[in-house]
């Protein structure tokens, strides 16, 4: 009998040391293609947005209209049509380069790295958000984290954690995709501490230029509760013809909506 | 103390000359030490606070209650700005009043481009309270209204921008719109701080608020300058007191730049044990020099008390002699020491050899180290020294005059 307990004492230590063997980050490789389709839905090879951003911070209140154009994941610009005041100024992102127009003064300025993290137009976003949008599958490692029902829809939750040599500011990323129709929920955002640090929401699915995208996006920090801005798309276009002359510093100045 | 015995103290002063002016030398070179290490206490702490509040700081500022530390453009001081700084020049204790405004952004020329700290002065009023108009290497300050802009010394390097060049600035304005617009460079300035100098720029205070979206009124700080660094805190607190806004915060110069109050009171506490050193040492040679002067005329005492001379008359009698030596040591203190503290508060001692400037802890030191009069001090000083001759004088003549005098006469007691 003592035998016999003895003997099972010891199989399940071992199993238990067995089950607390670290996993090793092993990438999965169904995860990252979910999330790069995912990213490709709202890219596409090339596209062109027209938006709206409000944003509300604890002072002020102000919505901005733009245009947008991107090709590939390394190339976009946009142009602010309104407010008026505002008009003609223009952000140019190539690769891991951000210029901005200043109609005011005729002059580019080039964000310099020590301002990456600076806001991106007085928004929630960050300049750095616009050179690291689409590098999810580059710079993370991705895994599944759940998988199943939750609110009666089907959905994935991906757990990135950023690869060791990548330079990125979050210490994790988690996303929530539904299982039906690849379109994403939301994003959280968490630093090097594991504090939730912002969010994002996906909201308004619909059809634009025949594929289904979210047309609202919500970023909110945490630490500012009362704080968000909001990008409405009114409309996108995909696979555009946009050759890569049309995303040059000549063609920032005075680049027209229209 | 009667006039006779104090003739007579006087007199026995130059019955053996050379032993006085040995006496008097050891006691004056005492006190010239003494007061040459406390000009120089003086002045260092004078230098350190001085260079500390001067250059940007002031002695006093105004802020909205919760602008420190993270300086947030939208918290303006919650009053008309420009007005109470005119307001406070009518204070006897207020010399100078200097309101700012102040936020980060993007300095760029060409293809390039920098984070900065963007300061709006008025040239005028900041002259009143701080230093750095005084720092321009080249051209100035923007002066009222001008669309110039002021930026320090390697960061004119960096950007490689010189008087005359085109500047543009970028920053998140109050209103949530982008601040840019484009200057001209009016000066370079170069204090020997790093800080400054590589990460700020300066813009008139009516064209930074232009820039910034913020109405005249509205200012983040006033920087004042008072009677002396030493008053600030009852200077902050009485103005603190008659403005009576809860949501104001008026800080000394202690309260801003605690790592600078930290260092003063440091050096304060190290130059209190080099002056005990150098104390001691002047009283033990003053002691030794009294106590061999006196021991030396033990037998001349033996024969006053022999002819009738009461103890207590040959103690005041000596007393009379070490406050008139004590005189005479004074003088030639004062005659010998004057030009040297003189010296050394006006010319310094001058370190530019080996090295052009330290910086330490946000405040610039001068490598000229120069000494600061300080009366009272030398008062005191003096008064301790002629006390230690006094003691050292006294016990000799004590025991003397308390001894058998056919004993000290026959020089039996050494």
């Amino acid at each position: 009998m003592r035998a016999l307990i003895g003997l099972l004492l010891a199989l399940a230590l071992g199993a238990g040391i067995v089950a607390a063997e670290p996993s090793a980050p092993v990438m999965d490789d169904r995860a990252k293609e979910i999330v790069d389709r995912v990213d490709q839905i709202m890219r596409g090879d090339s596209s062109v947005a027209r938006l709206t951003m409000e944003i509300q911070s604890k002072h002020w209140k102000r919505t901005l209209e733009a245009k947008a154009w991107s090709k590939g994941t390394e190339r976009a610009l946009i142009l602010i049509v309104k407010p008026v005041k505002e008009t003609g100024t223009a952000t140019l992102k190539a690769e891991d380069n951000i210029w901005n127009y200043l109609p005011k003064v005729e002059r580019v300025i080039k964000i310099p790295s020590s301002m990456m993290m600076g806001s991106w137009m007085g928004s929630h976003f960050t300049n750095d958000d616009l050179v690291k949008e689409s590098r999810m599958i580059r710079d993370y490692t991705i895994t599944t984290s759940f998988e199943g029902e939750r609110d009666g829809t089907d959905v994935w939750e991906f757990t990135l954690i950023p690869l060791e040599d990548a330079a990125v500011v979050w210490g994790k990323v988690v996303l929530e995709v539904r299982q039906g129709d690849y379109m994403p929920t939301w994003q959280n955002y968490y630093d090097e501490d594991g504090e939730l640090v912002r969010t994002l929401r996906f909201g308004a699915y619909k059809e634009m230029d025949g594929r289904l995208v979210p047309t609202e996006m919500e970023v909110r920090p945490v630490d500012q509760p009362d704080e968000y801005t909001r990008v409405l798309y009114q409309s996108l276009d995909f696979d555009v013809a946009l050759d890569d002359g049309f995303f040059s510093l000549r063609n920032l100045r005075g680049l027209r909506a229209d | 103390m009667d006039s006779v015995l104090l003739r007579i103290g006087w007199r026995n002063l130059w019955r053996n000359p050379r032993r006085t002016a040995i006496t008097a030398l050891a006691i004056a070179v005492g006190m010239i030490m003494l007061a040459f290490v406390l000009s120089l206490m003086a002045g260092m702490k004078r230098d350190l606070i001085n260079q500390g509040t001067q250059l940007m700081l002031g002695q006093v500022q105004i802020h909205k209650r919760d602008y420190r530390p993270d300086r947030s453009i939208f918290d303006t001081v919650p009053l008309d700005g420009r007005a109470l700084a005119d307001q406070l020049l009518d204070r006897d204790d207020i010399f100078g009043a200097a309101p700012r405004v102040s936020a980060f952004g993007l300095v760029s020329s060409g293809d390039k481009s920098l984070g900065a700290e963007i300061v709006g002065m008025d040239r005028d009023a900041e002259s009143q309270v701080t230093t750095l108009g005084r720092k321009l290497e080249a051209g100035d300050l923007p002066g009222r209204g001008e669309r110039t802009i002021a930026v320090g010394r390697s960061l004119a390097n960096t950007l490689g921008v010189s008087p005359g060049s085109e500047l543009i600035l970028l920053t998140q304005a109050a209103d949530g719109s982008l601040g840019n617009d484009l200057y001209t460079v009016s000066g370079i300035f170069r204090t020997g701080l790093e800080m400054v100098d590589g990460g700020m720029v300066v813009l008139d205070l009516g064209v930074a608020q232009e820039l910034l979206a913020l109405e005249a009124g509205r200012i983040h700080e006033i920087a004042l300058r008072s009677t002396s660094p030493a008053r600030a805190m009852e200077v902050a607190a009485a103005i603190e007191q008659s403005l009576g806004v809860e949501d104001i915060s008026v800080a000394p110069w202690q309260e801003l730049a605690p790592q600078l109050a930290g260092w003063v009171a440091m050096s304060d506490s190290w130059m209190w044990i080099m002056y005990l050193i150098v104390f001691v040492l002047a009283a033990i040679s003053v002691l030794n020099t009294m106590l061999m002067a006196v021991f030396e005329r033990l037998r001349e005492f033996g024969v006053m008390a022999a002819v009738g001379m009461q103890p207590r008359t040959i103690i005041t009698m000596v007393l009379a002699e070490v406050i008139s030596l004590a005189l005479v040591s004074l003088l030639v203190a004062t005659i010998l020491g004057a030009p040297l503290v003189h010296w050394i508060t006006n010319s310094g001692i001058d370190l530019s050899a080996t090295t052009d400037g330290i910086s330490m802890s946000g405040t610039v030191v001068d490598p000229v180290i120069r000494g600061a009069w300080a009366p009272a001090e030398f008062a005191v000083a003096a008064g301790l020294l002629v006390v230690c001759a006094a003691l050292a004088g006294l016990y000799p003549a004590t025991r003397a005059a308390r001894t058998d005098p056919a004993r000290l006469t026959r020089g039996e007691i050494r």
